[in-house]
C-alpha cells in the first residue's frame, strides 16, 4: 500500500510543479528562524482553532523545533508515534553534532523519521497547502527548509454500496468522497501498469484534486490532451463536486443532453476505461465522470453484461421503449385527444370521451397540471428524510390521483398517462433531466400543433443530437454515423464472446479487446 | 471553401435514398399512363441511372468541385456564372416545390383549418436549422431517417396487403392507353424524382471516398427505384385506373389499412415519417442553394445565407400556385420539361465537353 | 449578430405558434362523435342526413357509478341541398361539432337511390373526415329509420349493424362493400356496383335490423334488389363466399345432410373467338360434412353429396344470372371487366352496348366440389 502511495505521489509531485493558476498568493520563502516562521504561519492561517503548533526540542537536546498540523485533518496517533516519538526520544546525542540548522534537518529526514512519505520544502505557501491537506510540517531552528510528512488522517465514509445504480448481480462497492480510496478501488480492478492517474488541481479556494484515470495504449491520446486542456482552463473559486467540473468542461453546455457520464460504481468506471474512455475522479465526490459520453450509454448498465443475454437484450429494448414513452406519452395523449381523434380506435375514443365528460380544463392544462403535481411529489420524495419522504409521496399520489378523479377535476386517462411517464422515467435515471424537459417540450408542441408539432420538435431534437459531439466523438454513434460492428451492443446486447472489439469510435487506437472464437462449448481445446 | 465537412459513402447513400423517397411517395402516380404507370416507372428509373453516371463522370473530371464550381471551367467565367445562377434558381425553386407539396398534403388531409403558410414557414425553419449544421449532420440525420422510411414503406405495404384491398388483376390490361402515354408518364416520373438527383452534384465532392460514393449513389438509386416501383404497383393494384382521380393515392391507400378492427387509422404516424423525408429533401435543396450561392459569391461561409434563403423558399412555396389543382398540373405537365435542361441536358453537355477537351489535351 | 438571429427565429416560431396552431384544435368534449350516417331524399327533393351520435357519459361503466340508464345515442336529422349543406345545418340542432371520422356505417335510403346517388357520394371521398373503408348499406325504405332501431346486443346500433354485417357476409347472404370498393366500381363503369341491403324486421315483438340480399346500383340509380339466393349466386361467381351451410339430399335415400362450406374460389375466364365471347365460370368449393341423417357413408353417397352440392351452387348462380340479365340488365358479376383485362381491343368494340351483349353472351358454369372432413364420426348413428 505504501509503495503504491509513493507511486501516486511521484505522479502528484511532477504535476504539482506546473504553474498552478489555482493557487492563492505568491511563493514566500521560509526564514531560517523558528520564531519568524511561526509568525509568518500565524499571519496566513490566523487564529484558527484547529491549527496546532507544537514546540519541542529535538532528541532531548538543545535544538528547538516545532511541528505544524491541522487537527482533524492529520492523524494524531501517527504524529505522536512516528514523528514526535522518534524526534524527541532519540537517545544518541552523539548523532547530533550540530544543534541546529539544515544539517540537522537532513539528518532527521534521513535517519530518524519513521514515516513513508517525507519531502523538503522551502516555500511557505507550499508547506501550508500540504498542511491544510492533513500533512505535518517539521520546522527546525536555523534551517530555511521544512520537512513535510504525509500524515493525512481525516474522517471519511467507508466504501459502501452505492445508492444509485444498484444491481442484483455484480460488485457492491461504490466510490466514496476520498480521492485516494477511489483511485485504490480503480487500481484494484485494473491491475495493469497501463493504468494512469494524472492529477490536476482545480479551484482557487478548494484546491480540489481532479484525477484523470485512463489506460495508456487503449485510450486515445487526443482525448486525454483535450481533457487536460479543458481542466486547466478552469479558474474558479470552488469545485464542490464533480458536477462543477462537468459544467466547466462539457462540449455543449446549452444542450439538454449530458455529454459527460457519471457513475458511482468502480466496475462501471473500469469498464468505460477499458473501452478507451477517461474517468475523472474528483476529490470530495463519489460521482466519477467519464468521457466521452454517448447517447446510448444512458441505456446501458453494468448488469447488462453480468446477466444472461436474451433477458438483458429484452431489457435493453424495454429501456428504449421506456424512454420513448416517458418523453412522448403526454404529448401523444394530447395530440390524440385534441387533434387526431380519428386515430383512436372507436371504442377507446368513446371511453376516453366518457372519462373527459365534465372535466373543466382543456386536455393540455389537465396533462400539464398532473405533470407538475408528479414533479412536486418526486422532488418532495427526494428532499424529505427518507422514511417521511416515502410516506408523503405515496399518500400524496394516492390522495391527489384518486381524489382528483373522483372530484371530476381530471380524467382517469390523464392519471394513467402521468403514472406511466413517472414509472418509465425511473427506468433510465441517467436521462431523467433531459427527458423531463423534453417531455414538457413535446407536451406543449402537441398542444400547439398536434402530431405536426411533435414531429417538428422531434426533428429539431434529432438534428441537435446528431450534431452533438462529446470530446470529438459523435454523440449518436454508433447509430449516426453508423458503425455496424457496434450495433451488437445497442438495442440488443450480444454475448460477451462476440464483443471482440472496443467501441469503434472510442477504442479506435487499440480496437481488439479479446481473442476471437471464444464461444464456449464442450470439448474445446485450451488456448495455451 | 465554404464546406469543410465530409460525409461517408453510407451517409450519402442514405441522403440519396431519402431524397428520392421523400416527397415522391406521397405525390407519385399522377401520370398520364394510368394503370400502366409502373412501366413508366421502370423506364424513368433507367433514366435516373444514366444521370448518376453523368454526375459521377463529371466528378471524375473535376475532383473535389461542385457543379457550381466546374460550370465556369467548362463554359468560361461569365457564361459559367450565369448558368450557375440559373442552377441556383432551380435549387431554390425545387426546394419551395417540396415545401409546397408537404404544405398541401397537411392542409388537405390532416389539418384543413390551418393555413398552408404555417406549414411552409415552420418546415423552413427546421430545414434551416438542419442545413446550418452542414453536410455532416445532414448525412447523419438521413442515417436515422433512412431506416425509418424503408421500415415504414415495408410495413405499410404489408399491412395494405393484409387488409385485403389489393387485387393484382387491376394491373390488367396493359398498354390500354397506348405506348405514347407510357412514355409521357415516364418523362413525368423521370423529372420527378429521378433526375432531381442532379442536386447531388453539389454534395458528391464531399464524400470521403469518391469511388465508394459512386457505388453508393448507384445503389441508392436502384434501391429507391425498386421501392417506388413496389409502391406504384401496389397503388395500382388497389385503385386501377381510378388512381388518376386521387391527389395523394398513397395516403389514401394507407387510410384503407384495417386489420381486425385494431390496426387501422395509422396514417398520421406514417405522415410523420414522410415529413421527415421531406425535410431531408428540402434540406438538400436549401443546402445546394446556400453552398452554391456562397461559391458564386465567393463567401467563406454559407451559413449566413441559410435562414433568409429558407424563408424565401417558404414564401415562394406560398406564392407558386393558387391551389392544389395548379400544383398538380405543373408537376405533371410543365415541370418535367422546365427542369429537363437543368437536370439532364446541361450535365450531359458538360460531360461531353469535358471528355472532348481531355481527349484533345491528352 | 448571433442573438439577433436567435431573436428572429424566436419571433418566427412565436408567430407560427400563435397564428397557426390552434386552428384544428377541438377538445374531446366539444365533439359529437358520429357513429352512423343515413342519407335520404325527402319528398321535396332535399337531402336529409341523419346521424347517430354517441353520448359518452351514458356508455361508460366507469367509476362515477354507471351510465345512469339513459339512451346511449342521440339521433338527429338535418336537411339541405347537398350532403355538406345538410351537415352544416346540423349546427342549428346540435351544440357540438359533428365528428365523422369514427362513422361506422353509411346507409342510403331507397328513395335516394332511386333518384340517384351521384350527388351524394363525392363528399365521402373528398372530405378528409370521412373514411372510405366504411361499409355502405342500402336501406329498404327510409335510411333514417334503420338508425332509429335501438341496438339489442350492443348499446350502439351502428356498431351492431357493422358487426352483424361481418357475420352475415360469412354465409354469403349479403356482402360487405366499403365505400372505397363502391366508388371504384362506380368510377370504372364496367362492373355494376352492389350494396348490401338492410331493413327493419319484427322479431318476437322487438324491432331489429336485418341484413340480407343486395341492392344493385346501375348508373348511379337503384336498378333492383337481389334476394339471399341471388346474392349467393353472385358471390359464388366472384369467389367471395366464406362459409355457410348447403343442405343436400344424400345417399339416394332422401336423407338430409348439411355441408359446411370451408373454402370457395372462383375464376371467370373469357374465351374469345369469332363472335361474342364465351365466359367460363370455374368455381371451386371445399366443404365439411356438418351434419347428416342416418345413411351409410360410402364412396357413392359421398360422390352424390358432392354432385348435389355442385348442382345447388350451379342453380344459385343460374338464378342470379337470370335476374341480372333479364330483370336488371346489369353486369354485376364483372364479366365485362375480365374481358377488358384479357382482350382490351374486343372490349373496346363491345363496351358501349355491353348491357345488351351481356344478355346474349354464353356463360358456362363449372363447379368443382370437394368434401374434406367428416367431423368426429365416421358413421352416422343408425337405429336398428
Amino acid at each position: 500500500m505504501k509503495g503504491f502511495r509513493g507511486l501516486i505521489n511521484r505522479i502528484l509531485k511532477t504535476k504539482k510543479t506546473k504553474p498552478a493558476v489555482t493557487q492563492d498568493g505568491k511563493g514566500q520563502p521560509l526564514a531560517d528562524n523558528l520564531a519568524q516562521n511561526e509568525q509568518a504561519i500565524k499571519e496566513v492561517l490566523g487564529d484558527s482553532e484547529d491549527v496546532i503548533i507544537r514546540r519541542f526540542k529535538v532528541g532531548m537536546g538543545e535544538a528547538n523545533a516545532f511541528i505544524l498540523f491541522i487537527e482533524g485533518m492529520a492523524d494524531k496517533t501517527f504524529i505522536a508515534d512516528y514523528i514526535m516519538k522518534s524526534l524527541m526520544f532519540t537517545e544518541s546525542q552523539a548523532v547530533f553534532p550540530h544543534s541546529a540548522g539544515t544539517g540537522l534537518l537532513e539528518l532527521i529526514k534521513d535517519c530518524f523519521l519513521a514515516a513513508g512519505e517525507v519531502k523538503e520544502v522551502k516555500d511557505l505557501d507550499e508547506v501550508l497547502s500540504e498542511v491544510i491537506f492533513g500533512d505535518t510540517a517539521i520546522f527546525v531552528d536555523g534551517s530555511d527548509r521544512a520537512l513535510v510528512v504525509s500524515s493525512k488522517g481525516f474522517p471519511s465514509r467507508g466504501v459502501e454500496e452505492p445508492e444509485t445504480e444498484t444491481v442484483v448481480r455484480g460488485p457492491r462497492e461504490g466510490f466514496t468522497e476520498v480521492l485516494r480510496t477511489n483511485t485504490t478501488l480503480m487500481r484494484r480492478i485494473l491491475k495493469t501498469p497501463g493504468l494512469r492517474f494524472e492529477v490536476v488541481t482545480v479551484g482557487r479556494k478548494t484546491r480540489t484534486k481532479v484525477c484523470l484515470a485512463y489506460l495508456k495504449g487503449v485510450c486515445r491520446e487526443s482525448i486525454v490532451c483535450e481533457l487536460r486542456k479543458r481542466l486547466e482552463r478552469i479558474d474558479t473559486d470552488a469545485i464542490l463536486d464533480s458536477g462543477y467540473i462537468e459544467q466547466f468542461i462539457e462540449d455543449a453546455p446549452n444542450s439538454l443532453f449530458a455529454t459527460i457520464g457519471t457513475t458511482e460504481r468502480p466496475d462501471v468506471a473500469a469498464g468505460k476505461i477499458l473501452e478507451g474512455r477517461v474517468a475523472l475522479i474528483v476529490e470530495g465526490s463519489p460521482m466519477v465522470l467519464t468521457v466521452p459520453y454517448l447517447f446510448i450509454e444512458g441505456f446501458q448498465t453494468s448488469e447488462d453484461y453480468t446477466s444472461r443475454v436474451y433477458f438483458m437484450s429484452l431489457v435493453r429494448v424495454l429501456r428504449f421503449l421506456a424512454f420513448f414513452i416517458t418523453v412522448y406519452l403526454p404529448g401523444l395523449y394530447i395530440a390524440l385527444t385534441t387533434y387526431h381523434q380519428e386515430m383512436v380506435p372507436t371504442s377507446l375514443l368513446i371511453s376516453m370521451a366518457s372519462a373527459r365528460e365534465g372535466v373543466p380544463f382543456p386536455a393540455l392544462v389537465e396533462v400539464l397540471g398532473m405533470g407538475v403535481v408528479f414533479e412536486f411529489i418526486r422532488e418532495a420524495g427526494i428532499r424529505m428524510p427518507r422514511p417521511v419522504g416515502q410516506a408523503v409521496s405515496i399518500v400524496g399520489a394516492l390522495v391527489i390521483g384518486e381524489a382528483a378523479v373522483l372530484a371530476g377535476l381530471v380524467g382517469a386517462p390523464v392519471i394513467i398517462v402521468t403514472a406511466l411517464t413517472a414509472i418509465t422515467i425511473f427506468i433510465i435515471p441517467s436521462k431523467l433531466d433531459a427527458a423531463t424537459v423534453l417531455r414538457l417540450g413535446f407536451t406543449l408542441a402537441a398542444g400547439v400543433a398536434g402530431f405536426y408539432g411533435i414531429l417538428l420538435l422531434t426533428l429539431v431534437v434529432f438534428i441537435h443530437l446528431v450534431a452533438l459531439r462529446s470530446f470529438g466523438i459523435p454523440y449518436m454513434s454508433p447509430l449516426a454515423p453508423l458503425l455496424l460492428h457496434d450495433l451488437k451492443d445497442l438495442f440488443i446486447r450480444a454475448p460477451l464472446w462476440t464483443l471482440d472489439t472496443r467501441p469503434g469510435n472510442i477504442g479506435r487506437d487499440n480496437p481488439v479487446r479479446q481473442a476471437g472464437g471464444l464461444k464456449p462449448g464442450p470439448g474445446q481445446k485450451g488456448r495455451r | 471553401m465554404p464546406e469543410k465537412g465530409k460525409t461517408t459513402a453510407f451517409q450519402f447513400f442514405c441522403l440519396v435514398s431519402v431524397f428520392l423517397f421523400g416527397s415522391t411517395t406521397i405525390m407519385m402516380s399522377l401520370t398520364a399512363a394510368g394503370r400502366d404507370s409502373w412501366i413508366s416507372m421502370v423506364l424513368a428509373g433507367a433514366g435516373g441511372m444514366v444521370l448518376v453516371l453523368v454526375i459521377t463522370g463529371l466528378a471524375v473530371s473535376f475532383p473535389g468541385l461542385t457543379i457550381i464550381e466546374y460550370i465556369p471551367k467548362i463554359f468560361g467565367a461569365f457564361p459559367g456564372k450565369l448558368i450557375g445562377l440559373l442552377y441556383l434558381w432551380y435549387f431554390l425553386h425545387l426546394g419551395s416545390l417540396v415545401l409546397r407539396n408537404y404544405g398541401e398534403l397537411m392542409s388537405t388531409v390532416v389539418m384543413p383549418e390551418t393555413a398552408p403558410g404555417v406549414f411552409h414557414v415552420s418546415l423552413a425553419i427546421v430545414i434551416a436549422y438542419l442545413v446550418y449544421h452542414r453536410v455532416e449532420v445532414m448525412g447523419r440525420l438521413s442515417e436515422l431517417v433512412f431506416p425509418l422510411s424503408i421500415g415504414v414503406t415495408i410495413l405499410t405495404s404489408l399491412l395494405i396487403i393484409l387488409s385485403g384491398v389489393t387485387d393484382l388483376r387491376n394491373i390488367l390490361p396493359v398498354f390500354e392507353h397506348g405506348i405514347k402515354k407510357v412514355i409521357l408518364g415516364s418523362i413525368t416520373l423521370a423529372g420527378f424524382p429521378y433526375l432531381e438527383t442532379i442536386l447531388f452534384a453539389m454534395i458528391f465532392p464531399y464524400i470521403n471516398s469518391a469511388d465508394k460514393g459512386k457505388k453508393a449513389f448507384l445503389a441508392a438509386v436502384i434501391i429507391s427505384w425498386i421501392a417506388l416501383l413496389m409502391i406504384m404497383i401496389q397503388n395500382i393494384t388497389i385503385f386501377g385506373d381510378h388512381i388518376i382521380t386521387l391527389t395523394f393515392p398513397r395516403f389514401y391507400s394507407i387510410r384503407l389499412i384495417s386489420i381486425g378492427n385494431f390496426i387501422e387509422r395509422i396514417e398520421p404516424v406514417i405522415l410523420g415519417v414522410w415529413i421527415m423525408g421531406g425535410v431531408v429533401k428540402a434540406g438538400i435543396c436549401l443546402y445546394a442553394f446556400g453552398l452554391g450561392a456562397a461559391q458564386v459569391l465567393g463567401l467563406k461561409d454559407f451559413r449566413s445565407l441559410i435562414l433568409p434563403a429558407a424563408l424565401i423558399m417558404a414564401a415562394m412555396a406560398d406564392l407558386l400556385f393558387k391551389n392544389t389543382f395548379e400544383m398538380q398540373r405543373f408537376a405533371v405537365d410543365i415541370y418535367p420539361f422546365y427542369a429537363f435542361p437543368f437536370q439532364f441536358a446541361l450535365p450531359l453537355l458538360m460531360l461531353v465537353i469535358a471528355r472532348l477537351r481531355r481527349r484533345k489535351s491528352g | 449578430m448571433f442573438y439577433l438571429k436567435k431573436a428572429v427565429v424566436m419571433v418566427l416560431v412565436a408567430v407560427i405558434v400563435l397564428t397557426g396552431g390552434c386552428g384544428n384544435k377541438r377538445e374531446l368534449n366539444e365533439l359529437a362523435i358520429v357513429l352512423g350516417t343515413a342519407v335520404d331524399l325527402t319528398q321535396d327533393d332535399q337531402i336529409e342526413v341523419t346521424v347517430q351520435i354517441v353520448k359518452p357519459g351514458e356508455i361508460s361503466s366507469g367509476a362515477q357509478g354507471g351510465g345512469g340508464g339513459g339512451e346511449p345515442v342521440v339521433i338527429i336529422s338535418s336537411r339541405g341541398r347537398t350532403v355538406f349543406d345538410a351537415i352544416r345545418n346540423f349546427t342549428t340542432v346540435s351544440s357540438k361539432k359533428l365528428f365523422f371520422s369514427h362513422n361506422q356505417v353509411v346507409i342510403f335510403g331507397e328513395d335516394l337511390m332511386k333518384g340517384g346517388v351521384q350527388q351524394v357520394i363525392d363528399i365521402f371521398e373528398r372530405d378528409h373526415e370521412f373514411r372510405t373503408e366504411v361499409p355502405l348499406f342500402a336501406a329498404r325504405g327510409r335510411a333514417a329509420e334503420i338508425l332509429e332501431v335501438p341496438g339489442s346486443e350492443e348499446k350502439i346500433s351502428a356498431i351492431e349493424i357493422k358487426k352483424e354485417l361481418d357475420t352475415v357476409r360469412h354465409p354469403g347472404w349479403a356482402d360487405k362493400v366499403t365505400f372505397h370498393e363502391f366508388v371504384r366500381k362506380y368510377d370504372g363503369r364496367i362492373v355494376v356496383p352492389v350494396v348490401p341491403q338492410i331493413r327493419r324486421v319484427e322479431v318476437n315483438g322487438r324491432t331489429h335490423t336485418k341484413i340480407s340480399g343486395m341492392a344493385v346500383i346501375k348508373g348511379g340509380r337503384l336498378a333492383g334488389w337481389l334476394d339471399e339466393t341471388e346474392t349467393r349466386g353472385l358471390l359464388w361467381v366472384q369467389g367471395r363466399i366464406r362459409g355457410g351451410i348447403i343442405p343436400v339430399k344424400a345417399g339416394g335415400s332422401g336423407a338430409e345432410a348439411s355441408m359446411e362450406v370451408k373454402k370457395a374460389k372462383a375464376k371467370i375466364i373469357p374465351e374469345t373467338g369469332a363472335g361474342l365471347p364465351v365466359f367460363r365460370v370455374q368455381t371451386e368449393v371445399e366443404s365439411n360434412l356438418g351434419e347428416a341423417e342416418p345413411f351409410q357413408l360410402t364412396e357413392q353417397t359421398i360422390e352424390a353429396m358432392k354432385r348435389e352440392q355442385a348442382d345447388i351452387i350451379k342453380k344459385e348462380v343460374a338464378t342470379a344470372l337470370k335476374k341480372a340479365r333479364e330483370e336488371l340488365k346489369a353486369d354485376i358479376f364483372g364479366f365485362g371487366e375480365t374481358l377488358h383485362r384479357a382482350e382490351p381491343r374486343q372490349w373496346e368494340e363491345l363496351k358501349t352496348d355491353w348491357d345488351e351483349y351481356f344478355q346474349d353472351v354464353e356463360v358456362r358454369i363449372s363447379v368443382k366440389s370437394e368434401l374434406r372432413n367428416f367431423g368426429d364420426k365416421n358413421r352416422p348413428t343408425i337405429p336398428r
